[in-house]
């Protein structure tokens, strides 16, 4: 049983180390040569794990192989538009001024609900209103408005916004995050008279606050607390 | 920091072959230092020289055992260290036929672990 757990460990380890090494990327975000890879990955590190008598090279070493194969193709890619067309094939129109594409959308071998769905998710209901949509390479597909449906913007509207910054958790669940607290360069006793004055009187009967530098604040007294 | 990740995949791009060849190398020399005595055993089957060459593979078998299962698999490794070891219990107990037997098949199978890892286009595809 110890020896499972320390291989375990180990390869645990490695995948972390593998992950870190091809970078940030989210899973909806992936291309499709990286979504090889972490599926690869996965099914190559459960085979020693589950098996004690396959040595653990043979895990490790496919697992850095392949990380590091992606990483250099990657950073060549990036370097050579070429080859990284090749790898990750280019964005497809599928919508023109309203009218879909079918060629291209046979092409990809879509159906009609997939776009629609995909339309509903980024708000579009009508496709009239679509100036274009394309898929992209990671599979997403993107949409353009069309100009008479594009939302006014503030600038539009020659209307001063109200500053607001980004918003930092000042206070979670009842604990103070000090740091947080210093990027949005206010003090203790700023918090204090904020806490107070939304009704709670001290930290701990605080369930949420968040706030920008600007002083905005979002407040959510702690349930059950009538402080 | 993207430097570095990149400078560390191509490290690994080429440290792993060479690991591979030290490897190759560690797994060919036990083996071929095995099978040179098991060859001698056989080949001094009726002496008591064939006993001591016996042990002496045995010996080096051992010795090599634990980076060997970093390589090959358990099972493979295991299987000669048994057959090595009833070749030894054989001709302690008079040697002769059975004795001679697993010799063979200590032989046979400290070549599949020789070729284990070897590239070749059996083993690849």
């Amino acid at each position: 049983m110890i020896v499972p757990f320390i291989r375990t460990l180990i390869l645990y380890f490695v995948i972390i180390v593998a992950v870190r090494l091809m970078g940030k990327r989210q899973v909806g975000e992936l291309q499709p040569g990286e979504l090889v890879i972490t599926i690869l990955v996965s099914a190559v590190a459960s085979v020693p794990v589950q098996d004690i008598a396959i040595p653990l090279s043979h895990g490790i070493v496919p697992i850095l192989t392949l990380v590091a194969a992606e990483v250099v193709i990657s950073s060549f890619s990036q370097k050579h538009i070429k080859f990284r067309r090749l790898l990750s094939g280019n964005p497809v129109l599928i919508i023109d001024d309203g009218q879909l594409i079918q060629s291209a959308i046979n092409k990809l071998r879509l159906s009609i609900d997939d776009i629609l769905a995909s339309l509903r998710l980024g708000g579009v209901f009508d496709i009239r209103d679509v100036k274009r949509a394309q898929v992209e390479t990671n599979g997403q597909i993107s949409i353009m408005l069309s100009d008479k449906k594009l939302p006014a913007t503030v600038g539009d509207l020659g209307i001063k916004p109200t500053p607001s910054g980004p918003f930092y958790t000042i206070i979670s669940d009842g604990r103070v995050i000090s740091d947080n607290l210093k990027s949005i360069e206010k003090d203790e006793r700023w918090l204090k008279s904020t806490i107070k004055a939304a009704g709670a009187d001290v930290p701990e009967r605080v369930f949420f606050l968040c706030a920008d530098k600007y002083g905005n604040t979002v407040f959510s007294k702690m349930e059950g607390s009538d402080g | 920091m993207a430097k570095a990740k990149i400078a560390f995949a191509y490290g690994v791009i080429f440290l792993i072959p060479l690991l591979g060849l030290w490897e190759l190398h560690c797994v060919r020399q036990c083996c071929d230092k095995t099978a040179e005595y098991i060859d001698m055993a056989i080949s001094r089957a009726d002496t008591p020289a064939s006993g001591d060459a016996t042990d002496k593979a045995f010996e080096v078998w051992l010795s090599y055992e634990e980076l060997l299962t970093s390589f090959v698999t358990h099972e493979k490794v295991d299987a000669v260290t048994a057959a090595l070891s009833c070749a030894k219990a054989f001709f302690e107990s008079g040697g002769g036929e059975e004795y001679l037997a697993s010799l063979y098949e200590a032989r046979m199978l400290v070549n599949i672990v020789r070729n284990f890892d070897k590239p070749t286009v059996r083993s690849v595809f």
